[in-house]
């Protein structure tokens, strides 16, 4: 999985928990990752409008702490990509470790 | 010696939003900058937004510039009409063709015959599209409908047992991928058009 592919997966988990705004995404990245991963913020709203002429996200022009913010969530089909890249990445990572010779995980729920 | 100066985020948005559309840049403009009014070093642009050539060639692979949207809406009719008028001319010279040896020869009209029906199906379906989208899908079809009629040509005569050399046996056997890889450049360009056209708007 090349990078660009990696901040699309990490911005459709981000966002599977709720709506949020390009700043929150990349601070929610960031912490989930427990700092390990970061979102380059400025290619971070490339990769945004990428997803929403997808059809994977949708934006709108909300009112946060009285300010307009565009905050972004995740659509039906945004759902069943991120269902279809979370398997083929941990069909990745089960590939890796039986080559690596270390002992299978439990896939999380 | 003095520090170089930090960078601005008026110059960051400059240099990463040039050339795009205006409603793009505004909508992009929007959230970088509150990008960075949130962050926790609002005065470090490029320490928070990171390269602005990078976020460039990025937005560039997403959107059409504004002088790439302008070509777009020159129509290119003559260019077009040139095309077809000559693969019609092949049509009713493969016609000819045909006739003349009785209908023992139609291979000739099949390239030729193709290219104009699936035009007509191009046309059609493109008919009710905005003006510039319109223009992008015939003017699309157009480059590729000449080298396919080429291509069947070609294909025909060596199938028939001709001899075309072996560049041409090349051609014929790679020009399939190449037309696939032009599709998919096209299928790209018209994601981008459509992204593109969402912003700013579809005069038609």
């Amino acid at each position: 999985m090349n990078t660009r592919e990696r901040l699309r997966l990490l911005i459709l988990a981000v966002l599977e928990r709720q709506p949020e705004h390009g700043y929150a995404i990349a601070q929610a990245i960031h912490a989930r990752s427990e700092g390990l991963l970061t979102a380059r913020e400025g290619t971070l709203y490339p990769a945004l409008h990428a997803l929403e002429g997808e059809g994977l996200i949708l934006s709108e022009e909300r009112e946060v702490g009285g300010r307009l913010r565009r905050e972004y969530r995740l659509t039906e089909a945004g759902l069943g990509a991120l269902a279809r890249t979370r398997t083929d990445w941990q069909a990745q990572i089960r590939a890796v470790q039986a080559v690596l010779g270390l002992p299978q995980q439990e896939a999380q729920s | 010696m003095t520090s170089p100066k930090p960078m601005t985020l008026h110059y960051w948005l400059t240099v990463a939003l040039k050339d795009l559309p205006e409603p793009v840049q505004l909508r992009l403009e929007d959230e970088y900058r509150a990008h960075l009014l949130d962050s926790e070093s609002p005065n470090d642009v490029q320490g928070v937004l990171g390269d602005p050539n990078m976020v460039k060639k990025q937005l560039g692979s997403l959107y059409f510039t504004t002088y790439k949207l302008k070509e777009l809406e020159q129509a290119k009719r003559g260019r077009n009409i040139f095309v077809h008028t000559f693969v019609a001319a092949m049509a009713l010279l493969g016609s000819w063709i045909a006739w003349d040896s009785h209908g023992k020869d139609l291979t000739q009209l099949f390239g030729p015959v193709s290219v104009l029906l699936i035009s007509a199906v191009v046309w059609g379906c493109s008919a009710r599209s905005p003006l510039i989208k319109r223009q992008f899908v015939r003017s699309s079809w157009t480059v590729s409908a000449l080298q396919i009629m080429l291509w069947s040509g070609w294909t025909i005569s060596l199938l028939s047992g001709q001899s075309l050399g072996a560049f041409m046996g090349y051609y014929v056997a790679l020009f399939p991928a190449l037309m696939l890889y032009q599709f998919w450049d096209a299928r790209q360009n018209y994601l981008r058009l459509d992204r593109t056209l969402r912003l700013v708007g579809t005069p038609n």
